[in-house]
């Protein structure tokens, strides 16, 4: 009887511990990305105006430096995508120019600038979780 | 010893428990959906809420691309709880069951100025328009029966299933408010009480009658997720029973409404207003899966090919459909499309307007439901009231085309102009068309 209860014990004590270790070795889930990496500024040429897929924003290059532009469409969030004029979004049709201002509705606002800068090894990061200012341009010639 | 045995006992007990648990874990109540073991987590974007109810619904269609599932999730319309994982967990708070569209919800639900309770001068005002709709007021009928019956002095509306007020009229024909049939019913003539017992199955925000050929839902998706004539699912979410009756044939909403969704309510009979019953039709078959040339609207009724070849969708514009903002007295106050509104009369064409402002309804409507590549410049018919046919073009060489919302087809629009018609001017209501137009059906 005695072994019968020790062996219950036991195995009482050893799932509670596997429970114990599951609990404390749960991991959750990360949070959305919002810092995308670009890699260096020679990739990009002047001019150009490259898709982030996975940042939902387009990266442009021009003589005074790099911006990028939200795809996220300001009427309800769609991705808005690439047409003859700029960007349209398939979900309610609102249309936007190549800088991201509205040509028609729904949306009533501008795509959002994103904040584009180097990391601390010189390459390009975009963050889309923050806005830039209007006329926002990034550098990443040394000064 | 007693005390040893009740070790014991408790012992086996918690290992079971354990064991239990163990088990609970590796095989969650979820995984009985195509065996899905682990949570599946969205992030909508435009909650950025995570929510988990994929988990079970895994393969439910997406509702319409107007709302992508990786925008709106689930919660944003339908509600519950979003990080439960247990069915009664993640249902409770629910909005409208599995009918976020019903009018007992549909502000929760859909509603939002930049969804569907915006500015009527966007029309935007789907919720507000459909709430005081002749299809959910159901006012027209109730007028006209009290009326009949004695029990108002004149037909205009008093009464609909629900108070509503608007405070914008906006029609010369357009009511104030309207009170609700069930305060008053009671102190009505027999006769109108027996109506409310068994004539108001027809409005929106009323169950269909039971039976083949009835099957629809409440609200905006009455109309706007067609059902199957025994309203099955047969679409690919796994948690609802394929023979389990009220649904839609599949999770969508659409603007390509076939017409076989209008026959749910406009084709199943009549109501007998002597002995306040409802008659089924009895040309069709018991499961009511009859060909497009027979199913066709009321048998009694003439009609042109192009009445049972088109869907009703075709021609009737979402104000005629979802109203015009107004409570009204009568249907016929917002019906008003006409045979001439495309075939135009002796001496003019239809009336037809340029899309100029790439902010034009019409292009937002044509969006939605792309049968057609309308662009600026595109000229489409319009109606008197100046709403846009936006599926009814104007070719390069003058020709009208038609293309239809739910099958796509093209049709050529005959003009009436330079045709053999000789019908009197004074005489352009359909009912003058159909003394020579109407056909037999096959």
């Amino acid at each position: 009887m005695r072994l019968v209860s020790r062996a219950a014990l036991w195995l009482t004590g050893g799932a509670s511990l596997v429970g114990m270790l599951q609990y404390l070795s749960y991991e959750t889930e990360p949070p959305p990305q919002s810092i995308f990496a670009l890699g260096t500024a020679d990739s990009y040429g002047v001019g150009s105006a490259t898709i982030i897929p996975g940042a939902r924003a387009v990266l442009y290059r021009e003589e005074d430096g790099f911006w990028a532009v939200s795809l996220v469409c300001s009427h309800l969030g769609c991705t808005t995508e690439e047409d003859e004029s700029g960007y349209r979004c398939p979900c309610h049709g609102s249309r936007y120019d190549r800088q991201g201002r509205v040509l028609n509705g729904p949306a009533k606002q501008a795509l959002k600038a994103a904040w584009v800068e180097a990391d601390a090894d010189g390459n390009l990061v975009v963050d889309i979780s923050r806005e830039a200012p209007e006329g926002y341009r990034f550098d990443p010639s040394p000064a | 010893m007693k005390a040893r045995w009740g070790f014991g006992l408790a012992s086996l007990g918690l290992v079971l428990a354990a064991v239990a648990a163990s088990m609970r874990e590796a095989a969650p109540a979820y995984a009985r959906y195509a065996g899905q073991t682990e949570p599946v987590r969205l992030i909508p974007s435009l909650t950025g809420e995570p929510e988990y109810c994929l988990t079970c619904h895994q393969g439910i269609e997406e509702i319409s691309a107007a709302h992508p599932v990786e925008v709106f999730g689930c919660v944003r319309c339908h509600g519950g709880n979003r990080i439960s994982l247990d069915a009664q967990g993640a249902h409770a708070g629910l909005l409208g069951g599995g009918n976020p569209s019903d009018f007992s919800v549909v502000d929760a639900a859909c509603g939002g100025t930049e969804c569907h309770s915006g500015e009527p001068t966007e029309e935007r005002d789907h919720i507000a328009r459909s709430i005081t709709s002749v299809q959910s007021t159901y006012a027209g009928a109730i007028a006209s029966v009290r009326y009949t019956f004695g029990a108002q002095p004149d037909p205009t509306a008093r009464y609909g299933i629900l108070a509503v007020s608007d405070p914008l009229i906006t029609t010369e024909t357009g009511v104030p408010t309207i009170a609700a049939f069930a305060s008053i019913v009671e102190r009505d003539p027999q006769a109108v009480q027996d109506f409310a017992a068994e004539c108001l199955t027809c409005h929106l925000e009323s169950e269909p009658r039971a039976g083949s050929g009835y099957q629809r839902l409440t609200g905006c998706a009455a109309c706007h997720s067609p059902s199957g004539l025994d309203g099955a699912y047969l679409g690919d979410d796994p948690t609802i029973q394929a023979d389990e009756a009220g649904h839609a044939l599949v999770h969508r909403l659409t603007t390509a409404i076939p017409y076989t969704q209008c026959d749910a309510c406009h084709n199943r009979g009549n109501y007998d207003l002597v002995t306040m019953s409802f008659h089924e039709r009895t040309d069709l078959p018991p499961d009511r899966r009859a060909p497009r040339d027979q199913d066709y609207y009321q048998p009694i009724a003439q009609f042109t090919k192009c009445e049972w070849e088109l869907d009703c969708v075709d021609c009737h514009t979402s104000q005629e459909v979802m109203g015009d903002g107004d409570l009204h007295s009568s249907k016929t106050e917002v019906q008003y499309i006409q045979c001439a509104t495309c075939h135009g009369t002796t001496d003019d064409g239809p009336l037809t307007m340029m899309i100029t402002d790439p902010d034009d309804l019409a292009l937002r409507r044509a969006q939605l439901n792309p049968v057609v590549n309308l662009q600026v410049g595109d000229t489409v018919v319009v109606t008197v009231r100046g709403e846009a046919l936006w599926n009814v073009i104007q070719q390069p060489d003058g020709r009208f085309v038609m293309v239809g919302k739910a099958t796509r087809m093209s049709y050529d629009v005959p003009l009436v102009k330079g045709s053999e018609c000789e019908q009197d001017p004074a005489k352009q209501g359909s009912s003058d068309c159909h003394v020579c137009h109407a056909v037999e059906r096959p």
